[in-house]
């Protein structure tokens, strides 16, 4: 039933020799790195109980990183490393899953291996293997590597830190082998499990955010019950250390993974469970256009982080309601809001801060539609277009234009409906007008990382997109942590985005604005340039 | 025993139907021409004869199995070159022919070793760099290579220059004399004349006609104008 799973394992490694070993490090280092880091910053007990007054009383930080169970270091761990490396297993495992499965059959090589004697039921057992012995190599190096590190809490709690990530990432492999079978391109199936996992990021947030304490330990509404994040969240590993919620997953995990294997043996090869729909027999007016083709390829891409970005600003402009349910109830609370001065000016700063959310995402959008560029160039659609009248800076002008438009129209989109939000679901009143421009201030930030982009596009392609997601991993630590960890300034200040006020809550300064742009276009012309006089890549 | 059978095959995508109602028998020991406009089904009906895709009714057996329950069992007996051959670019050819020749059972070193020459392949070039001809030889010696009672070839050699369309067809022959199988599916007409026994003729899904080689040159003068005579005249 299973022949040919070991070759396909051996195919699997060999094909995955970089990318296995990197996803492993970096997954099992982030964690072991961040205990150094907090122990050498937090500084004293006092400066602890300070900082967890502030954090649990904040539905933010409940929100994006989790209530903080208690004022020691394990719950400052907690809170600020475990939904980063749950995020980071989440999708290393649903990538990974997807890209020898459904990519396979879109590429057409599954059928000559299928044509072989392999099973049909064997690709997805071999990368499901590939799958177990990552998260548990994982799981051991993360685990190894805190229980050495850290003496601030005990070595077994350690291990189930690391056992809950592990169990974390099975569930979204076995996720991911699900929604394989649903789709017909792997890009569609990607598209879906980023959705699957920023709703069940969000779904523990809700959790998060309306959960009580009971008996001393912050208690998620049953939300977080219906999320992975939320499974692992319910060991609080390095506080309380509670040991069965790692039977969740691993039940989840028995359930759905025959699910899989039941909707594979009732398909065709290279077929979805959702149907592929039939086409238009004639190219639009608009697709005739250079510009409609840009469009055409670009759409999904915006189409897709335009959801994600509403979805957000929804959430959170529609609890600015719940916050002030909980900052009233709580006299506590109530001081401390008034302390910050007022609870008009709290929600602007609270929502002001959520518009640098906003912008992350909206970079991320630009990145991955700046992808386009060299993923066209590589698979030759870019050959046959350039073979026509179309220019080679046209065709770069086109999708650079479209990408920071988009994003124009994401960050403006975005701010309005956060303040309409506000307004009608909030209970609150919020300047729309104040909000679009507060988003858009942030459209230099795109513009500064397109012109890297662009000029690496130009003079060293294969790095452009590391470079960017670097990059753009660099902008959310350095606007999370760097507080908290106290890295230098310099250092500091080379993220773009430091540099960018928090409008509207602070006015918009135009300077620092201005200057980006400058440089954004300047990297743009040189970028521009270099592509111009560089050769296409080789088949 | 027939080597392929199938009777009144069946197989629909949603409400189009692919194949519709099929019959194709294949001996063995034969070379069998399969030919057809391009969507009668030719690649399809191979599909189901894989197991890859699921008939929707009638029968289609392989060596008198089921091809979609047995598929393992019945790979172990063939060697199958797609029509359209795709691979991981960072593979070298050599590596992916090591890899199909392990899912079939084992390669024979030496006929690997001659095919690469005869087919003058470089073998440590990743694939993506291989030409659109070039990448078909990876298939065709991957499957040549193996030693198996059938061979499946869909359209195997429409990127090949004549001089390897020349060692293509010494190579099918050298099977024929083992006393091996080969089911070819082929646009071109001259290779079907040249090497295969029987053709059969399909469209819309349905088999038109079944001629042996002999009979097709007595009632006709060459393939290619009684494939024009048979396709023209039910347009």
């Amino acid at each position: 039933m299973f022949a040919g799973t070991w070759t396909l394992i051996k195919l699997i490694l060999r094909r995955d020799r970089i990318k296995l070993p990197i996803w492993i490090l970096s997954a099992a280092g982030f964690a072991v790195l961040m205990v150094p880091l907090l122990v050498k910053t937090t500084g004293s007990a006092a400066s602890l109980a300070e900082l967890a007054t502030s954090m649990q009383l904040n539905d933010v930080v409940k929100l994006l990183t989790g209530p903080l169970d208690q004022a020691t270091l394990g719950g400052l761990f907690l809170v600020k490393t475990s939904l980063y490396t749950a995020l980071i297993l989440a999708f290393f495992n649903t990538l990974l899953v997807i890209r020898h499965t459904r990519q396979n059959e879109e590429l057409g090589a599954q059928e000559l291996i299928l044509s072989g004697r392999a099973s049909r039921y064997s690709p997805l057992l071999a990368v499901l293997t590939v799958a177990l012995v990552s998260n548990i190599l994982i799981t051991a190096l993360m685990g190894l590597g805190i229980a050495t590190i850290a003496n601030e809490w005990p070595v077994g709690q350690s291990w189930l830190y690391a056992l809950s990530m592990g169990g974390l990432g099975l569930a979204f492999a076995a996720i991911a082998s699900i929604v394989a079978q649903l789709t017909e391109t792997s890009s569609a199936a990607n598209g879906i499990l980023a959705g699957v996992i920023g709703a069940t990021f969000l779904l523990r947030g809700a959790g998060d955010v309306l959960g009580t304490v009971v008996a001393g330990v912050p208690t998620p509404a049953f939300w977080s019950y219906l999320s992975p994040f939320g499974w692992m969240q319910l060991t609080h590993s390095t506080t309380f250390g509670y040991w069965w919620p790692l039977l969740i997953p691993l039940v989840f995990c028995l359930a759905a993974v025959p699910c899989a294997f039941w909707l594979l043996a009732r398909r065709d090869l290279g077929a979805g469970l959702l149907p592929g729909r039939r086409g238009r027999a004639r190219a639009s007016r608009l697709l005739r256009t250079p510009f409609g083709l840009t469009w055409h390829l670009q759409k999904n891409v915006f189409m897709g982080w335009l959801v994600g970005n509403l979805v957000l600003v929804v959430v959170i402009g529609s609890m600015s309601n719940q916050m002030d349910k909980v900052y009233s109830a709580s006299s506590q609370l109530k001081d401390f809001i008034i302390s910050l001065g007022g609870s008009g000016a709290i929600e602007k700063a609270f929502l002001s801060a959520m518009l640098t959310y906003v912008a992350a995402l909206t970079l991320a959008y630009v990145i991955q539609s700046l992808g386009k560029l060299r993923s066209e160039e590589v698979s030759s659609h870019l050959e046959n277009l350039l073979a026509t009248k179309l220019s080679r800076i046209k065709w770069l002008a086109l999708h650079v234009a479209t990408a920071l438009t988009g994003g124009a129209a994401m960050l403006a989109l975005s701010g309005a409906v956060l303040a309409i939000s506000v307004n009608v679901a909030g209970g609150g009143s919020a300047d729309i007008w104040a909000y679009t421009c507060g988003a858009l201030s942030y459209w230099p930030l795109l513009l500064v990382f397109t012109g890297v982009y662009v000029l690496l596009f130009g003079i060293l392609p294969m790095a452009a997109s590391l470079v960017a997601w670097l990059g753009l991993c660099w902008v959310v630590f350095v606007g999370e942590l760097a507080a908290l960890i106290g890295i230098p300034n310099w250092l500091r200040d080379l993220s773009p985005m430091v540099h960018i006020h928090p409008a509207p809550a602070e006015a918009i300064a135009a300077g620092p604005l201005i200057a980006m742009s400058l440089i954004g276009l300047a990297l743009l012309a040189v970028g521009a340039i270099s592509w111009y006089r560089r050769n296409l890549a080789e088949q | 025993m027939n080597i392929i059978e199938t009777k009144q095959l069946v197989k629909k995508f949603g409400s189009l139907a692919a194949l519709d109602g099929l019959n194709l028998t294949v001996g063995e020991g034969e070379v069998h021409g399969f030919l057809g406009p391009n969507g009668a089904g030719k690649s399809t009906t191979i599909r189901v004869l894989l197991g890859l895709l699921k008939k929707t009714s009638g029968e289609a057996t392989l060596f008198d199995e089921d091809p979609w329950g047995k598929s393992v069992t019945l790979h172990k007996k063939l060697a199958y070159v797609p029509g359209e051959v795709n691979f991981w670019p960072n593979l070298t050819g050599g590596e992916i022919i090591d890899l199909l020749g392990e899912l079939r059972g084992g390669l024979d070193e030496k006929r690997r070793a001659s095919l690469l020459e005869r087919f003058d392949l470089d073998a440590t070039k990743k694939f993506r760099t291989y030409s659109k001809g070039n990448r078909q030889k990876v298939a065709l010696v991957a499957a040549l290579s193996s030693d198996v009672p059938l061979y499946i070839l869909d359209e195997p050699t429409s990127g090949l220059d004549p001089l390897m369309e020349n060692v293509f067809q010494e190579e099918i022959r050298d099977l024929k004399k083992q006393g091996k199988t080969v089911f070819l599916s082929s646009h071109i007409l001259s290779e079907v004349e040249a090497l295969c026994d029987r053709v059969t003729l399909i469209r819309l899904g349905k088999a038109v006609s079944e001629y042996t080689l002999a009979e097709l040159q007595k009632d006709h003068k060459n393939l290619e104008k009684l494939f024009l005579s048979k396709y023209e005249e039910e347009q």
